[in-house]
């Protein structure tokens, strides 16, 4: 620490009181600008809602598709069998 | 109770169109298009956000060159009296050192007010950073929930194909669509009379019984 260091952060002080709004206008968003670049977010308690809605009918749809493909086998199984016991 | 089975048709005709839905693989793929658009579209907004930035960190800069480290280096000169110091030091490398000394503490100052203005333009950019990266991974997740339902939907209706072709049924001639849709129309057009409302539906009814 030089013996100037005091004094001058008070210099330094001085200066940032002189140039307050220049400091905040480079270091801080206004209002208006937050609210032009800052990218708002869906509602997130109705888009899980939506989400949940959809994934059940999903979930309803791969059962269908599951029960198509158990059904299939199930038909070749019988096939066999038929054949077996002819 | 004449409304209750107009309702009921409607809404019986409502079900068994979307019975037959069809999802085509293309709108899987679309679906997986879209995935890629939006990770392009983050990747150019994070980009731009990476320039907005650097111009605002140009901005400090500037206005720390030309504004606020001349009128701190006057302050600091008339403050500590630096002139009138060298002046009266007879030694030459005293001086030196004087000055040197007032230099060195200076640049402390000027980099403390530098370092704590880029540090709130970082945080500007993180705040903005996190925002975005939500939003876009929002975008992702609704788009996977979709792109998952589509791809299931698909599944039926490629299962649903396949039944009718096994059983020789063009699914297209099960319903004559248009003569429906123009019959409902005509139901759902207020103007006309109970009593036509009643003959447009027992027509639809004889088109269904005829298929």
């Amino acid at each position: 620490m030089g013996r100037f260091e005091n004094i001058l952060k008070k210099s330094a002080d001085k200066t940032d009181k002189e140039f307050i709004s220049d400091i905040s206008g480079i270091s801080r968003l206004t209002d208006d600008e937050i609210k032009r670049i800052f990218p708002q977010r869906a509602d997130q308690e109705k888009l899980l809602k939506l989400l949940a809605i959809v994934q059940d009918a999903t979930d309803e749809n791969e059962k269908m598709n599951k029960l198509k493909m158990n059904i299939e086998d199930l038909a070749g199984t019988a096939l066999k069998l038929i054949k077996y016991v002819l | 109770m004449k409304t209750k089975y107009i309702f009921v048709f409607i809404f019986g005709c409502a079900a068994f169109l979307t019975s037959c839905a069809n999802v085509p693989p293309e709108a899987v793929q679309l679906s997986g298009e879209l995935t890629t658009m939006v990770r392009t579209a983050e990747a150019s907004h994070l980009a731009l956000l990476g320039s907005y930035t650097a111009e605002r960190k140009k901005r400090v800069d500037e206005f720390l060159e030309k504004t606020w480290i001349p009128e701190f280096m006057e302050t600091g000169t008339r403050d500590t009296k630096i002139s009138d110091l060298i002046a009266a030091e007879p030694d030459k490398i005293k001086k030196e050192d004087l000055l040197r000394e007032f230099n060195s503490d200076a640049a402390v100052q000027i980099n403390k007010r530098r370092a704590s203005l880029m540090n709130a333009v970082d945080e500007i950019d993180k705040a903005l950073r996190e925002s975005i990266v939500l939003l876009y991974d929002d975008m992702l997740t609704v788009n996977q929930a979709l792109t998952a339902h589509l791809r299931s939907a698909g599944k039926v209706t490629e299962a649903r194909k396949e039944l009718f072709d096994k059983l020789r049924i063009d699914p297209t001639k099960l319903l004559p669509l248009n003569k429906i849709n123009s019959i409902l129309d005509q139901t759902l057009d207020y103007k006309n009379k109970e009593e036509d409302i009643l003959n447009l539906l027992a027509e639809a009814k004889t088109l269904l019984k005829e298929k």
